[in-house]
């Protein structure tokens, strides 16, 4: 399944523009800094299975932050050439490094459904990601357990800068906006998180890379009336012990040979 | 009894004995007193302070001081107005000397001796005016009466004396002096004095005759025999043309002293006019410098030209340009460390020393003429020449380093006597320009020369280290790298070190020696390349190999077995051609070009590798089909330079 370019950039254009649905209101905002590590993982089984293995420290050692540590695995389905249906389980461990902060120690278990499918042209690789989760989730402070539901889409592009020379084949440029919405009946509580983030990756082979860039996080937080926004550096490697990557390039990129 | 108890009363009985007290009535008196008991004491009315006689009424002061075995005494009485002296005064001044002898009896005696002098007359508004009276002698003097041993008369006019005076001194019976003269109302001297004493047991009688101040004639009179002084003819003419306002000589303005008069006639006032009558001095505690001045005298002046006024600038310019170009230059220059190097340098130093030595010298003369007595000196006379003869001294001018060598700076001859002071520093001035602009040269051309030594050296031991570096660099070469060493180092430019050592001229040296450098400099550069172009073919390969990696397939974009064909045209055709020119490059700038070419080459078909379109699949067959390798060299360049 593939769409052109044009409409790729357009739906891009239009998400980040009505990604902010609050930001309208003249709502107080506040501003952190903070990093995250991520690890991710697809490691095809075969032909139909794979698994999916994801972990990620947030903010460790950052001052005045919540430190997250979180684990996901999933069960890949390999549904076509250019989508994937994924349910899992995750782990979230939550704990303010600042007594000061509002919040308290929290564990949740989430479980996850996901469906992704990916599109590529000449130039552009974008991917759009839908997922449901279903969360439950554990204070530390003696309050009642919490279950919740939300769901979230993400949309990214790629731009591998392999088209423009031979000597920057191995950089590419990615971004992606994600809106996460409460599955909830007061519609004050519907939003709950954007993210927006680009970055400069380098990839080594196709089932190795490695991102570096900027995320913006604008995050209704309980009990807090405002938005948080999170200013964070996010490191990210991806190790897929799949031929994904591979299969899913292969067929466009290799130039039509006149010789064969 | 101690000496200080002894010289206590003594002086204690000399102060309350001598003078009279208690004869003002109605007064203050103020009473000083010192280690040797009382010092003096100040009989006044009204009110005493320290820096002005009180306003009015009478006054009289009695003192005396002590410097070793003399006792200076001193008595001033008279009246005073308006915090002046008005109305008759009376000056006394004792010098004593005591001693203490064996008496006739138990007691011992005591001897002095000394000299009392007295000046006696009247003041008006402080002003000394009519008759004024001194006399001095032992022990006690009376101006009024004619028996004293020293008598002064004068008649004063505004504190000056300006009316006739008379001097008598018979101190020694055997040799006195008698002087008769007159002051004109300005205290300037005036008529004829006369003056009568003795000389060489003769005596004589010496007649000035004043004119303007002036002494215009003198005679002198010895037993019977009448002499004029030999300047009579010479003042009078001065005097004559100094009344003429056109004339170069004038009356000065300026008074002087007695050390106008030669001989004894300066003496004389000096010692009788300056020295006692009009120089009476007194204790502190009298606040009033009353001064009872003296005859004063006239010189001739000699006013400067305008021509002297305009050379004087004329002179002070030149003086100042010289100054500020040498100043200039051992300011900017070593020329004090530089100058043993050569002995014409040393020799132009000392000589530009030497003119700056002159020059401050010429300024100073310059700047003293300003001086308003310089006018009453003759400028072509005395002190003038003597000037003149300074600044010829050390026209003499040797080397320091290398003394071997003379130079002389241009003198003025100041024996002449129409030589006139203006023009001659003025023409010594100007006269030292030429050798300064001839040294100034010499200097030029030898620090030139230095500069040049100096340069070559430095150039030289570039040189040396830049083909010891080259050396180094090429000694192990192979492949490209050992044939251009063979080819050029070993060749060319050894073949340029030879060159350049038999160059002769500084600028044919500066200029091979420049271009070796560029030579081994660029030899140096070019090093790395020849690896490049020795593993050109394996480069080539490993490169297509490396690009055509991608890193989101993991495969090859480009099939190698497609390109084999390209590539092994390529490597047996082009490149060998490319490394052909390299080899046979004929010269330097030959052999960057090729190498260059070639390694541009090199590059272009690494991305052509990557060129997809038509015409690059359609430039790729031809190439694959051509075997001219200069064709094929045209055909890639002219294809990739619209890529």
């Amino acid at each position: 399944m593939e769409i052109p370019l044009r409409c790729t950039a357009l739906i891009a254009l239009a998400f980040a523009l009505f990604s902010f649905p609050e930001r309208a209101d003249a709502q107080q905002y506040t501003d952190k800094t903070g990093w995250w590590l991520i690890y991710f993982g697809d490691n095809k089984l075969n032909d139909k299975f794979g698994l999916h293995t994801e972990a990620q420290l947030r903010n460790h050692f950052a001052e005045n932050q919540v430190e997250t540590s979180l684990f996901r695995l999933g069960l890949n389905m390999y549904t076509s050439k250019s989508t994937i249906a994924t349910v899992g389980y995750g782990y979230f461990y939550n704990e303010p490094n600042d007594t000061e902060l509002p919040f308290a120690i929290t564990r949740e278990h989430r479980i996850w459904q996901q469906f992704l499918t990916r599109h590529k042209s000449r130039q552009l690789f974008t991917e759009h990601r839908y997922r449901l989760e279903q969360r439950f989730i554990e204070f530390g402070d003696g309050q009642p357990s919490l279950t919740d539901h939300r769901m979230r889409y993400r949309f990214q592009v790629i731009f591998p800068f392999y088209t423009l020379s031979p000597y920057l084949r191995h950089y590419f440029l990615a971004g992606y906006n994600e809106v996460m919405l409460n599955l909830r009946s007061n519609s004050a509580e519907i939003y709950d998180r954007n993210r927006l983030y680009v970055a400069l990756g380098y990839q080594v082979s196709p089932k190795l890379n490695f991102q570096l860039g900027y995320m913006n996080q604008a995050a209704r937080q309980p009990g807090l009336a405002s938005l948080e926004i999170n200013h964070l550096l996010q490191a990210t490697v991806s190790y897929n012990m799949d031929d994904l990557m591979r299969t899913f390039f292969r067929p466009a990129d290799r130039p039509e040979n006149p010789d064969r | 009894m101690t000496d200080f108890f002894r010289l206590s009363f003594l002086l204690t009985v000399a102060v309350l004995s001598g003078w009279p007290n208690g004869l003002l009535h109605g007064q203050s008196t103020k009473v000083y007193s010192d280690a040797f008991g009382v010092q003096g004491r100040i009989t006044f009315t009204g009110e005493l302070r320290d820096s002005v006689l009180p306003e009015k009424g009478p006054y009289l002061l009695e003192w005396r001081r002590v410097e070793g075995d003399t006792l200076y005494t001193y008595r001033i009485s008279g009246t005073l107005k308006n915090n002046l002296p008005h109305g008759t005064w009376t000056r006394e001044e004792g010098d004593w000397r005591y001693a203490l002898v064996p008496g006739k009896d138990i007691r011992p005696a005591l001897e002095t001796e000394g000299v009392h002098e007295v000046w006696k007359g009247r003041f008006e508004a402080g002003r000394a005016e009519g008759l004024w009276r001194y006399a001095a002698g032992a022990p006690l003097v009376n101006p009024e009466r004619n028996d004293s041993p020293l008598r002064i008369e004068a008649r004063m006019r505004k504190g000056v004396i300006a009316g006739d005076f008379q001097v008598t001194d018979r101190r020694d019976p055997a040799a006195p002096v008698i002087i008769e003269g007159r002051c004109d109302e300005n205290g300037v001297a005036a008529g004829t004095w006369i003056l009568r004493y003795r000389e060489d047991g003769a005596e004589v009688t010496e007649r000035i005759t004043f004119d303007a101040g002036i002494a215009a004639e003198r005679t002198f009179e010895r037993g019977g025999i009448s002499e004029s002084d030999g300047r009579t003819k010479e003042l009078k003419v001065l005097l004559n043309a100094a009344r003429d306002s056109a004339a170069a000589v004038r009356i000065g303005s300026e008074n002087f002293g007695p050390e106008t008069l030669t001989g004894k006639a300066g003496a004389f006032t000096s010692r009788y006019l300056y020295a006692l009558f009009g120089a009476p001095h007194g204790p502190e505690e009298f606040p009033l410098d009353i001064a009872l001045k003296p005859p004063v005298f006239k010189r001739f002046e000699f006013p400067l030209s305008e021509e002297e006024v305009v050379l004087r600038a004329k002179t002070e310019e030149a003086a100042e340009a010289v100054l500020s170009v040498l100043e200039a230059l051992f300011e900017e220059r070593n020329l004090e460390i530089e100058r043993a190097r050569s002995p014409e340098l040393d020799l132009a130093v000392a000589f530009l020393q030497a003119v700056r030595s002159r020059m401050r010298k010429v300024e100073d003369l310059m700047s003293a003429s300003r001086d308003p007595l310089f006018t009453y000196i003759d400028r072509n006379h005395g002190g003038a020449a003597e000037n003149l003869r300074a600044l010829n001294r050390g026209a003499e001018v040797r080397g320091k380093f290398y003394e071997e060598d003379v130079r002389r700076l241009d003198t003025v001859a100041t024996a002449s006597s129409d030589t006139r002071y203006f023009r001659a520093v003025y023409d010594l001035t100007k006269a030292a320009e030429p050798g300064i602009t001839r040294c100034l040269r010499t200097i030029d051309g030898i620090f030139a020369d230095f500069k040049k030594e100096g340069e070559l050296k430095a150039l030289e031991a570039r040189i040396t280290d830049s083909a010891a570096l080259l050396d180094s660099l090429y000694a192990d070469a192979s492949g490209m790298a050992a044939f251009i060493a063979e080819r050029f180092i070993a060749g060319q430019i050894t073949d340029d070190l030879r060159a350049y050592a038999n160059t002769d001229g500084y600028t044919e040296a500066l200029e091979a020696g420049s271009k070796l450098l560029r030579d081994m400099d660029t030899l140096r550069s070019l090093y790395p390349d020849w690896e490049k172009i020795d593993r050109a073919e394996q480069n080539l390969e490993e490169g297509y190999r490396y690009f055509a990696y991608n890193p989101y397939t993991g495969e090859r974009d480009i099939e190698l077995k497609v390109k084999v064909r390209f590539l092994r045209k390529v490597k047996t055709v082009l490149l060998p051609y490319l490394k052909t020119q390299v080899r046979e490059s004929g010269n330097l700038h030959n052999l960057v070009e090729s190498t260059d070419r070639f390694l541009r080459t090199e590059s272009e078909l690494l991305r052509f590798a990557f060129l997809d379109e038509r015409s690059d699949k359609r430039v790729e067959r031809r190439l694959r089909k051509e075997d001219q390798p200069a064709r094929m060299y045209r055909i890639f360049t002219a294809h990739m330079k619209d890529r």
